[in-house]
């Protein structure tokens, strides 16, 4: 304490002794949970990631998704297994190449190549910009766009509302990489969500309420005019705020394989605070052809009988993740999470849902597991459902309603660390 | 799936001629358990500010003292090598939810916020914003000196600096936090 009055010390240690004591006794020994069980020690491959791990943790009691849903039996008569496939034609099922971006500042972007790993080329974001920090791919799967924030100064916090510049990245047929091309569209800021659309002739943007703007808004821009379409959410609800708070946050919005219809996510929140009571989260289908105004009045609602989704939610049993809608609008990919005692006893499940009624139609795969180290992720899923690219685990691969086949190896390597935490935040179109 | 990077690993535990036998193992986490969790997921509470992600470092802190059971030979470590891993176990926390917020996620609701309703007395929840907004190393000597009753050589074993740098980090940490409590009263 030198140079400093010992006396204003004592009296911040003190200060400190009293707050933390009174902070800390928030938490009592009723309130712990169990010891986790010795088998999770030979399980240790993923953990959660840390802003998720709350939301997990808040569901200590069992909730009976897939018995209150009623689709025990789906999932008992439609087992999703690991069996052999040849894998050349289950790649053949999924995008050719994908983009990613790293989470650390500066590393820029790969775009690699699904079936084997191999890295096609790293693109650094042009200056000013310092670091991607959005990535969407078009259903050609060799168009991308990419956005670039500035760049931040070490172990500085993300300032609430940096520009998001937009750029455009194709891959030619022969795997070669183009050149980055700015896209005709403003810097936009509180982006909370991008798609490309299917044919790649267009840019969805969601905004979350930032500078003066008091509402969330969703706009779509022409790429090759950049001609602007506006759509704003008449209230307090948030568009991608849920979404960007799971791990495949990159897919916060989707395009039907129409180039016109958008699935996005509105969290409803007020000024006091997320809404109670209801549904904290829904899921809505933007027709994009109408022409702008009230998002309430151009979408249509999808139902989500008996279940919530959203990092807010009220029960205890709920849609983990960003859902993704079938590229022909008639089904809903969504990852279930439940808890079920004794404590952090997980279920995930991945579920297809009809799109019109909200009822489960199948299973793609079921997990239970004494620990969340395991947990799956719903990367992509092509246009009818019957396949997708998900992770189990570290291990990403392609589903189908028989199989799982594993990425290669090169692939694994460049997307996740053996732990299960991702390299990269990998984007398919 | 998971954004965020890989974790600091925790403190390699001694190597031992012997394994103990698996209930007598399970007896001693036991043990720990009952002895340290409430402690320890307090102490993380102080750090990652809500609740959920401070049981959740703990649990995986016990998880690793599973794994590395086997290689144990003095029970006396093996306070410290839990209150290690959870220091880790909250900086993982608090480096994924930067990359949250990157992408604007709504953080977890941290017991000294506006938002929670738990903590009594507005002096104590600015005295624990403040600490929040400090240095990651600053706010974990504090919370091992001023919580958790550590020494000074205690905490830099703990967080593997020397006893100078300890006490010229409390030093700056106490000197911030009255420059800032100084100006809010």
């Amino acid at each position: 304490m030198k140079g400093l009055e010992e006396a204003p010390m004592r009296a911040v240690e003190e200060q400190l002794r009293d707050a933390f004591s009174a902070a800390a006794d928030t938490i009592t020994a009723q309130h712990l949970p169990g010891l986790p069980a010795p088998a999770r020690r030979i399980r240790m491959t993923r953990r959660w990631p840390g802003w998720l791990a709350p939301v997990a943790a808040a569901a200590t009691v069992a909730g009976v998704i897939i018995a209150s849903l009623g689709i025990s039996g789906v999932i008992l008569g439609r087992p999703a297994g690991t069996g052999p496939a040849s894998s050349s034609r289950v790649f053949a099922e999924v995008p050719r190449y994908f983009v990613a971006t790293s989470e650390i500042p500066g590393r820029g972007a790969v775009v690699g190549a699904t079936a084997t790993g191999a890295v096609l080329g790293r693109i650094a974001p042009p200056e000013p910009s310092q670091d991607f920090t959005w990535e969407a791919a078009a259903g050609d799967g060799r168009t991308f766009v990419l956005g670039a924030s500035p760049k931040l100064s070490r172990g500085a916090e993300p300032p609430a509302d940096q520009p998001v510049k937009f750029y455009r990245l194709v891959v030619g047929r022969s795997g070669q990489l183009g050149q980055l091309a700015p896209l005709p569209i403003p810097a936009e800021t509180g982006v909370s969500g991008l798609a490309v659309s299917p044919d790649g002739g267009k840019l969805a943007v969601s905004l979350l309420p930032a500078h003066r703007q008091a509402v969330s808004r969703i706009q779509v821009f022409s790429l090759a005019t950049g001609g602007q379409r506006e759509w704003v959410w008449p209230g307090p609800g948030t568009i991608g705020q849920a979404a960007t708070s799971f791990p495949n946050a990159n897919i916060s919005l989707q395009w039907e394989a129409d180039n016109r219809t958008l699935m996005f996510e509105v969290t409803m929140r007020t000024s006091a605070g997320w809404a109670s009571g209801g549904v904290p989260s829904q899921l809505y289908l933007l027709d994009t052809a109408t022409s702008g105004g009230s998002l309430l009045a151009s979408s249509t609602r999808i139902p989500l009988p008996d279940t919530e989704f959203g990092a807010h939610h009220s029960r205890q049993q709920y849609i983990f993740g960003m859902p993704f809608v079938t590229g022909d609008g008639s089904k809903l990919v969504a990852l279930f999470y439940r808890q079920a005692p004794p404590p952090k006893v997980n279920v995930f499940t991945i579920t297809e849902f009809s799109m019109r009624t909200g009822k489960p139609i199948g299973a793609l795969y079921r997990l239970r597991s004494g620990t969340d180290l395991n947990s799956p992720g719903v990367w992509w899923v092509n246009t009818s459902g019957n396949a997708a690219i998900l992770a189990r685990g570290p291990v990403f691969g392609v589903q189908t309603p028989t199989t799982f086949t594993p990425l290669p190896p090169a692939a694994q390597r460049l997307l996740a660390r053996p732990d299960g935490s991702l390299h990269l935040l990998p984007a398919w179109g | 799936m998971t954004v965020h990077g890989a974790d600091t690993p925790g403190p390699q535990l001694p190597a031992v001629p012997r394994r103990a036998s698996t209930s007598a193992a399970d007896q001693l986490v036991e043990d720990l358990y009952r002895g340290h969790a409430l402690r320890l997921t307090r102490m993380a509470l102080l750090l990652v500010g809500d609740q959920a992600s401070a049981e959740d470092v703990v649990q995986e802190a016990f998880v690793g003292l599973y794994r590395g059971l086997g290689r144990l030979s003095d029970p006396g470590r093996a306070a410290g090598y839990l209150r290690v891993s959870v220091l880790n176990g909250c900086r993982s926390v608090l480096r994924a939810r930067k990359r949250a917020r990157l992408r604007r996620a709504e953080p977890a609701v941290a017991v000294w916020s506006a938002e929670s309703a738990v903590l009594a007395g507005e002096e104590r929840r600015a005295v624990l914003q403040a600490v929040a907004r400090l240095p990651r190393r600053q706010r974990e000597v504090l919370v091992l000196r001023y919580y958790f009753g550590l020494t000074d050589p205690e905490i830099a074993a703990d967080l593997g600096v020397s006893r100078g740098t300890v006490a010229s980090t409390a030093s700056r940490a106490l000197a911030a936090l009255a420059a800032k409590t100084g100006e809010q009263a």
